[in-house]
């Protein structure tokens, strides 16, 4: 029997997603949680009962109340209302933060990793770590993890390569001020720009910018959320498996590039402890200094969003 | 559904056809070997583990020859574990011709799938299936030495403390064996230099008893380095790879990393070589295309 859990908060369209994806690849038990009791305990059954063509180990169980996932070793947090298209992040935000002092009242003392999936990623995972008070390296989020999905994507397919082979990170704020990292983007071992040239790149990062932009008028058109989940999945498996993984994620700055106390993607190494340490990221004094006004605003709708709830 | 034809069911082989017994895109495996018995035995062994392995894929063994009908993907590995010399070694003339025989069977059964050769020296033996099965060269592909290259792997991951997952490496071809290209070596997309500046501590290549030791031994990693590209070469998705390709001179068959897609090799990488590995490079590369065509083996 496998003995890690995972928690999952939230069932919607994200949570169920992210679910099915732990469950069909048997990693870990499953506790569901939900405010409405009846589609955790649904979804339970749903997902134990579909055929995933292997031997299953794996245990899928509901919870009733917040606090029944502390003892869980990850617990995702999925749960919230989506970004609406053209939504300001301060409202959106303002919309998801009372999610988050529910959580820390319902996880004191617990020794868990938490997975920010919910939207706003970035001023999410700053507000958990926050209200949970504990090391950055345990709260993080997927924001990173979907935009390097999203730059191994568009780099493999301007090349009609396998994206299987491609490897990239990014760095900064979710989705629209996310920047990739060419020195670390590689194709079997060898650097981007040994294979592709400056033409190339300049047009995955219209692309990439491009459908930073358009990703939240196809997630609110899409019926499913499989990259999102997909993204969740590959960072639980490093926490549950230790996997010592260099991945771009979500995670509080700490005097990283002269910016503090505000959570954006880096790529960092992780393990069963989180993360365990940032792999600073070449940049340059530009792109330093865009980083640091986007960190500024970032923290402005912390300090302000968080008065409020306060 | 893809087919994948399999000559030489030895230890390599067999893991192979097991990595790729895994994959959903491939529906028909045919196993083949000089010796009958064992083909026979294997194949059985692989029906029977189906039952846990839950695998799709139908196995034939070699009496039934029509079963390599239009195979998308046809592995040579015959003779593999005792005869990996990096030096190139004149192959014996039984070799030519059992790659000869081999080279008739793909050409009339299966003309249009990639050959993939493990059988060293690949470079004369990728001729020879390419002269004789009258293929298309682009689509005949060597393996590079892959004992070296999971050893490297695992000994980056180690020094710096990563999943040997996410290791990727560029190694250049010498007479000695494989070196590693620590510029265009990456772990989870961070070029190597950067996690360890001290590129001093990088593991030297195996010696020879080392490596001796390995092919006797080490069958998993190699067969699913084989099975993964395998796997690429089926969905004819394009891919970056080391492999022993038609870019030497006149079309001969050397080991460089190349960018290859659903017709096969399409170009070079140009490798970031010191001098002296560039000189160690160019020695190989000129036994290979010796040896080549003392074996008589230049390409049609």
């Amino acid at each position: 029997m496998i003995e890690q859990s995972v928690g999952v908060i939230g069932i919607g369209r994200l949570g169920s997603d992210v679910a099915l994806t732990l469950a069909e690849r048997d990693l870990c038990n499953l506790v569901l949680y939900d405010r409405v009791t009846e589609k955790a305990e649904y979804l339970a059954s749903d997902l134990t009962d579909t055929p995933f063509g292997h031997v299953y180990n794996s245990r899928i169980s509901w919870a009733t109340r917040m606090e029944d996932l502390a003892s869980c070793g990850v617990v995702i947090v999925a749960a919230g209302s989506r970004m609406e298209p053209g939504a300001r992040l301060e409202d959106a935000f303002a919309t998801n933060l009372p999610l988050v002092r529910e959580i820390a009242d319902a996880f004191v003392g617990s020794s868990a990793l938490f997975v920010v999936a919910s939207e706003p990623i970035d001023l999410m995972t700053e507000a958990l770590r926050r209200e949970l008070r504990v090391p950055p390296s345990r709260v993080l989020g997927v924001g990173g993890v979907i935009d390097s999905f999203r730059a191994r994507h568009g780099f493999a397919n301007a090349l009609g390569l396998s994206p299987e082979f491609v490897t990239s990170h990014v760095v900064g704020p979710s989705a629209s001020g996310a920047r990739i990292l060419w020195d670390f983007t590689s194709v079997n071992g060898m650097p981007a720009r040994a294979i592709a040239d400056e033409a190339v790149i300049a047009g995955v990062e219209k692309i990439f910018a491009d459908d930073s932009v358009g990703r939240l008028q196809r997630l609110a058109e899409s019926s499913s959320r499989y990259a999102p989940a997909m993204a969740t999945f590959d960072l639980v498996r490093a926490l549950v498996k230790d996997g010592r993984r260099i991945m771009s994620v979500t995670m509080e700055w700490t005097n990283t590039l002269g910016i503090s106390d505000v959570a954006m993607s880096i790529p960092a190494v992780i393990g069963r402890y989180g993360a365990d340490r940032v792999v600073l990221p070449h940049v340059d004094d530009a792109a330093v200094s865009s980083l640091r006004s986007s960190a500024g605003e970032l923290s402005s709708i912390l300090q302000s969003s968080m008065e409020k709830l306060a | 559904m893809k087919k994948v034809t399999i000559f030489g069911v030895g230890n390599i082989g067999a893991r192979v056809a097991y990595f790729l017994a895994r994959s959903r895109d491939i529906a028909r495996i045919r196993l083949v070997d000089i010796d009958p018995g064992r083909t026979r035995a294997t194949v059985l062994d692989f029906l029977e583990s189906n039952v846990a392995l839950q695998s799709k894929i139908m196995f034939a063994d070699y009496e039934e020859p029509k079963e390599m009908d239009q195979s998308d993907v046809v592995i040579v590995a015959s003779g593999v574990e005792n005869r990996v010399d990096a030096s190139v070694p004149d192959p014996s003339a039984t070799d030519i011709a059992k790659m000869e025989e081999i080279a008739a069977q793909i050409g009339h059964f299966a003309p249009n799938a990639m050959v993939a050769v493990l059988s060293q020296p690949a470079e004369v033996f990728c001729s020879v299936i390419a002269k004789n099965g009258y293929l298309d060269s682009r689509k005949v592909l060597g393996f590079p030495l892959l004992t070296y290259r999971e050893w490297f792997r695992d000994h980056i991951a180690r020094l710096v403390g990563l999943s040997n997952e996410d290791v990727r490496i560029t190694t250049v071809r010498t007479l000695e064996g494989e070196e590693l290209v620590p510029t265009q070596c990456s772990v989870g997309g961070v070029p190597l230099p950067e996690l360890m500046p001290d590129l001093a501590r990088l593991p030297a290549p195996p010696g020879p008893e080392v490596t001796a030791e390995r092919l006797r031994y080490v069958h998993y990693a190699p067969a699913a380095i084989v099975a993964e590209v395998t796997s690429e070469l089926v969905s004819k998705r394009r891919q970056v790879i080391t492999a022993i390709c038609p870019a030497g001179t006149n079309g001969a068959f050397v080991e460089t990393k190349a960018v290859y897609g659903p017709q096969g090799f399409e170009r070079p990488l140009e490798l970031d070589l010191s001098p002296s590995q560039r000189e160690r490079h160019e020695a190989y590369r000129d036994r290979a295309q010796s040896v080549t065509a003392s074996a008589g083996s230049g390409l049609r």
